[in-house]
């Protein structure tokens, strides 16, 4: 047998804002680029973004949050995760983060936050990248 | 030969024989030049372009406060009154929120537009697992008619010019909350005017905050708007809003003509019941505003009101002025804000409400320049009241009416829009209307293609944002962002849960029993919302009541 | 908590679907425990609302203490090998139900996107202890045949108004449907969608819908052999099945437990008939077919190391007229055949 491993990416919108264009973007983006994107829909809790991410045996969750709670949601995602034996999980956020809220959120387990603005192309390099690296 | 052929050649013979032998020389800075809708610039307009489109200035233009109002909609326009000083605030606890007004009053602000929390939005009280985290994060918690007490505490509702609120799916809850405060402040709703945006079918393709299906959702909003016609007939009960269309993607032409398809489901469903177009029509308003290019920002105000003006003589026949000027509303962002460098966003906001004043427009509010990254800090917000005083009143930009008018430019992009938006309506019209074309995913595909159009060309750096793809800073210095109160959640919860054990729970059930069977016979729920909103149930008990009968949206999947 | 180890499972198709390392041996585990799970296809057009009813079956099922897989496929891009997988979006209550394991597939290249892999996959899920597979696919047409070869029972869903007659006189999907399935059942329409998919089966099956004793002699039978063999022949002994249409309405949730009683007594039936094990048997032949036909080419395309340009050149001489494409073939197989006998592979 031949190895056909695709990158698997949980696009999420958590928080209850319904601005879903950045996410659907990046999802797209990701598409364009190979992978394989679940798109979770608005208005995710913590804990369903956890669940599919497991379930769907994703390499990387990539949230989007404009609604300003992003620091008690992504801290939670991250140790949901890691409770759940899915420490290898990647997180990546996105969306409205204020600047110095970035380093709370990287100590929380966040492997990088994309501002606003960031080419959809980064972001997919990005992930490719760490995918290989694993 | 004719005069069009003579312009014509006169415009050729300056390209062939003085631009082009120029550029060929030294070349222009882009190969091309193209604006946010798509469409080539030429280097210069003149009077072949207007020719060419069989501009006549009594059919196209006209004069202020005379069909079709693209001049404006008011003989006297600024030279009159400048347009009302609007704020769009809120956040945390009613309480907290109540001090902002009272400054903002202060400040000179003579309308008040309540920024809701997204918990109330989505009809969740605070307590509800769904609005962990979020109470009085994006606006403020207004869960019972007491957080509006609270709100308007020592501010009396006839000092405003208007009151209102972005409340869309719950509109009608937040309008009945208002009637409520009136009573209690002892005023009739004719000595106040409550303005809302109440358009709830743009929250499923572009906003985000819709509850229940479109079609019991577009009955709901109409229950206001026919209210409205009855006990307040100077009120604004719908604000069918191109904005955030436009911010998602879809571009302001097609914005423009999916809004006009909305507003045309507001009033049909009117007429359904009865009523006359010239009964509903001078209570609609419009929300437009363009952030990609300030020409087409001032194009798009002026043919829209051409548009609207022929779409209600024409297809409704209107025969009251009032029903052929359409009011518009904006809120000044300019061009895409940064969330680096702040402070440039001044410089863009103060463009965006330029655009609003070259427009003619009623009602406009000025962005604030931190609003990219976080809630309006106190001196944002007073920065912004500054920028919409100072154009006001100072260096002259409001003593003519529609300065811009007769530019060849803005007519050119004007009686372009024209067609274009006719196109999409067209388009619109046979996909069944705006629900149908939204139920076909028509507007959806728009949006995402152009939002998609729009991030390619700020990647290849043919959209340029100062600061962020071109000339970025090495280092950020570090502002301090505005921070909410982060006890506010448990306060909101602790005062709910006091205020629920002191309201007449007999009377709360009554109140919602009734609400849910004058949903369920398809009357208008206004009174009934009344009644409940007087016995303080909560957004969230009403909702849950309305939900049981209208149903819930189920997201489709559409990319 | 999930009843079971959601990691581990998620991983186990990861490996298989990516064909990783070990997961030969996993599937060939999981063959030698030989269980069966019964497998509910659903197929039908899309906006059909498909999601929405297999998350209504797989908590329904999962109620009653099964534990239930949902395999939503979704057609990955041509063009760059990605997919966008939404189907997730509309299984919120199935995918917070203990008992349910939902995951996304990218359908990978595979028409109608379902594959040997799906099989494999099925296979593996039984092994772990699933009771039961539900197994999405999308859209219409001939691709949806290979879910008449995946499922043990097949539920063909159809809306009203998105083209009724259209949809019901399709031949295709008269064949492969065990149940057909009308949603939303409160739009108008329904009556009359269930109405013409009636209308068809009566040309095919006399009697009621579900368990029919064979017609009486003279009474007049259509269809043709692929329905034969799929619910029996009318004329014949033991009986045949006549699929019957039901009215539901996913979003509502109405309909749903007549549904899953309907598709229970249709895989008792086919037990009671022995056509279950044919199915399983067809299954598994094609299976074997497919893993031949997956090592002939492989041992091919090994030998072949200049096959691109062996390829090109016959493709140079078709285009001039040299040889058609079947002489073509014929000639870069013994070619083939000649090297691997020549242990040059």
């Amino acid at each position: 047998m031949t190895e056909d491993h695709k990158i698997r990416v949980l696009i999420a919108k958590v928080g209850l804002d319904g601005h879903d264009v950045g996410a659907r973007l990046v999802a797209r983006g990701l598409l364009d680029a190979g992978m394989e994107v679940i798109y979770s829909g608005l208005r995710r809790t913590p804990e369903q973004v956890v669940r599919a991410a497991i379930e769907e045996d994703v390499d990387l969750i990539g949230v989007s949050i404009l609604s300003g709670a992003h620091i008690a949601h992504l801290s939670k995602i991250r140790r949901l995760l890691d409770e759940q034996g899915a420490g290898d999980i990647r997180l990546i956020a996105g969306g409205v983060i204020p600047q110095e809220d970035i380093a709370t959120l990287e100590q929380a387990g966040v492997s990088r936050v994309f501002v606003s603005g960031t080419p959809v192309s980064d972001i997919a390099d990005y992930v490719a990248r760490i995918k290989a690296c694993v | 030969m004719d005069m069009r052929e003579k312009l014509r050649l006169e415009a050729e013979r300056w390209r062939r024989e003085v631009r082009d032998p120029s550029v060929h020389e030294a070349p222009e800075r882009r190969p091309q030049f193209v604006n946010d809708a798509g469409n080539t610039v030429e280097p210069v307009y003149g009077p072949a372009d207007l020719e060419a489109d069989g501009f006549d200035h009594a059919s196209h233009l006209g004069y202020p406060g005379e069909f079709p109002y693209t001049r404006g909609i008011d003989p006297a326009m600024y030279r009159r009154g400048l347009p009302v000083v609007s704020a769009y605030a809120g956040f945390g606890t009613p309480q907290d929120s109540n001090r902002r007004y009272r400054e903002l009053i202060e400040l000179g602000v003579q309308s008040l537009s309540l920024a809701l929390d997204l918990p109330t939005q989505l009809g969740f009280d605070p307590d509800d697992l769904m609005s962990s985290g979020e109470v009085g994060r994006m606006g403020v918690a207004v869960n019972t008619l007491q957080d509006l007490e609270i709100l308007f505490e020592g501010i009396a509702l006839d000092t405003l010019s208007a009151v209102g609120s972005t409340a869309n799916a719950i509109g009608p809850i937040i309008m009945a909350m208002f009637v409520a405060l009136g009573e209690k402040q002892g005023l009739d709703p004719s000595r106040y005017t409550v303005a809302l945006q109440n358009d709830v079918l743009k929250e499923y393709v572009a906003r985000g905050t819709q509850i229940f299906p479109p079609e019991p959702a577009l009955r709901f909003s109409v229950d206001a708007l026919e209210w409205c016609v009855r006990h307040a007939p100077h009120w604004i009960p719908i604000t069918v809003c191109s904005n955030h269309i436009d911010v998602a993607g879809a571009g302001s032409t097609a914005a423009t003509a999916f809004t006009l398809a909305n507003a045309k489901c507001y009033l049909d469903e009117a007429l359904r019941r009865g009523l006359d177009i010239d009964q509903v029509a001078p209570l609609m308003r419009l929300f437009l505003n363009e952030r990609e290019d300030f020409f087409l920002a001032v194009a798009n105000y002026r043919v829209t009101r051409r548009i609207w003006a022929h779409l209600l003589r024409d297809r409704y026949g209107a025969r009251d002025p009032r029903s052929l000027e359409i009011r518009i509303m904006g809120y000044a962002h300019g061009p895409r804000e940064t969330v680096q460098e702040p402070l440039n966003n001044i410089v863009r906001i103060t463009m965006g409400a330029l655009t609003c004043y070259f427009g003619g427009l009623q009602d406009l509010r000025c962005a604030s320049y931190d609003e990219a990254v976080n809630l309006p800090s106190d001196e944002a917000v007073r920065v912004a009241i500054r920028t919409q005083q100072i154009l006001g009143h100072e260096f002259g930009i409001t003593s003519a009416i529609d300065p811009l008018g007769g530019s060849y430019y803005v007519e050119a992009l004007t009686n372009r829009m024209e067609r274009e938006i006719a196109e999409i309506l067209a388009r619109v019209d046979e996909l069944g209307g705006a629900l149908g074309a939204m139920k076909r995913g028509f507007i959806q595909k728009t949006i995402t293609e152009g939002a998609s159009r729009r991030q390619k060309a700020y990647e290849r750096k043919e959209r340029v944002s100062v600061g962020m793809n071109v000339f970025p800073l090495a280092a950020e210095t570090r502002r301090q962002t505005f921070r909410i109160d982060p006890d506010a959640e448990r306060q909101q919860i602790e005062r709910l849960q006091h205020l629920k054990a002191q309201r007449n729970a007999l009377r709360v059930r009554e109140t919602l029993a009734e609400l849910e069977v004058c949903a369920r016979e398809g009357r208008n729920v206004m009174p009934a919302l009344l009644d409940a909103v007087k016995a303080y149930a909560t957004m969230g008990e009403m909702c849950g009541v309305l939900k049981s009968v209208y149903g819930e949206y189920e997201p489709d999947r559409s990319f | 908590m999930a009843a079971f180890d959601i990691r581990r499972t998620a991983q186990v198709i990861s490996a298989i679907e990516n064909r990783s390392e070990g997961a030969d041996a996993i599937i060939r585990d999981a063959y030698r425990g030989a269980h069966h799970v019964p497998v509910v296809g659903i197929t039908g057009p899309p906006g059909a609302g498909k999601s929405t009813l297999i998350d209504r079956l797989a908590v329904h099922w999962g109620e009653a203490n099964e534990q239930v897989a949902v395999l939503a496929v979704d057609p990955s891009s041509a063009f760059t090998g990605g997919a966008l997988l939404g189907d997730r979006l509309r299984m919120d209550r199935a995918a917070a139900h203990p008992n349910v394991f939902v995951r996304s597939f990218a359908s990978r290249g595979q028409l109608g996107g379902l594959s040997s892999t799906t099989i494999d996959i099925v296979m593996v899920l039984g092994s772990l202890g699933f009771d039961r597979v539900l197994l999405e696919t999308v859209g219409a047409g001939q691709a949806d045949l290979s879910v008449g070869m995946a499922a043990d029972v097949v539920m063909v869903m159809a809306v009203p108004g998105l083209g009724d007659r259209v949809q019901a006189a399709k031949a295709g999907i008269l064949e492969i449907g065990d149940l057909y399935v009308v949603n939303k059942s409160d739009l108008p329409g329904a009556a009359t969608a269930a109405g013409h998919l009636e209308a068809n089966l009566d040309l095919v099956y006399p009697g009621a819908a579900g368990r029919n004793s064979p017609a009486a002699a003279g009474t007049s039978v259509g269809g043709n052999r692929e329905q034969h063999r799929r619910h029996g022949h009318p004329a014949y002994a033991p009986g045949y099945w006549r699929p019957p249409v039901l009215s539901i309405s996913a979003h509502e949730g109405s309909g749903i437990s007549e549904l899953a009683a309907a598709a229970d007594d249709f895989l008792a039936w086919s037990r009671e008939t022995g056509r279950y094990g044919d199915r399983v048997s067809e299954r598994l032949r094609a299976q074997i077919l497919g893993a031949i036909e997956g090592r002939l080419m492989q041992l091919c395309l090994a030998a072949g190391r200049q096959r691109d340009l062996e390829l090109a050149a016959l493709v140079a001489e078709v285009a001039s007229g040299g040889a058609s494409p079947d002489e073509a073939a014929e000639r870069l197989i013994e070619q083939w055949m000649a090297a691997i006998r020549g242990g040059r592979a």
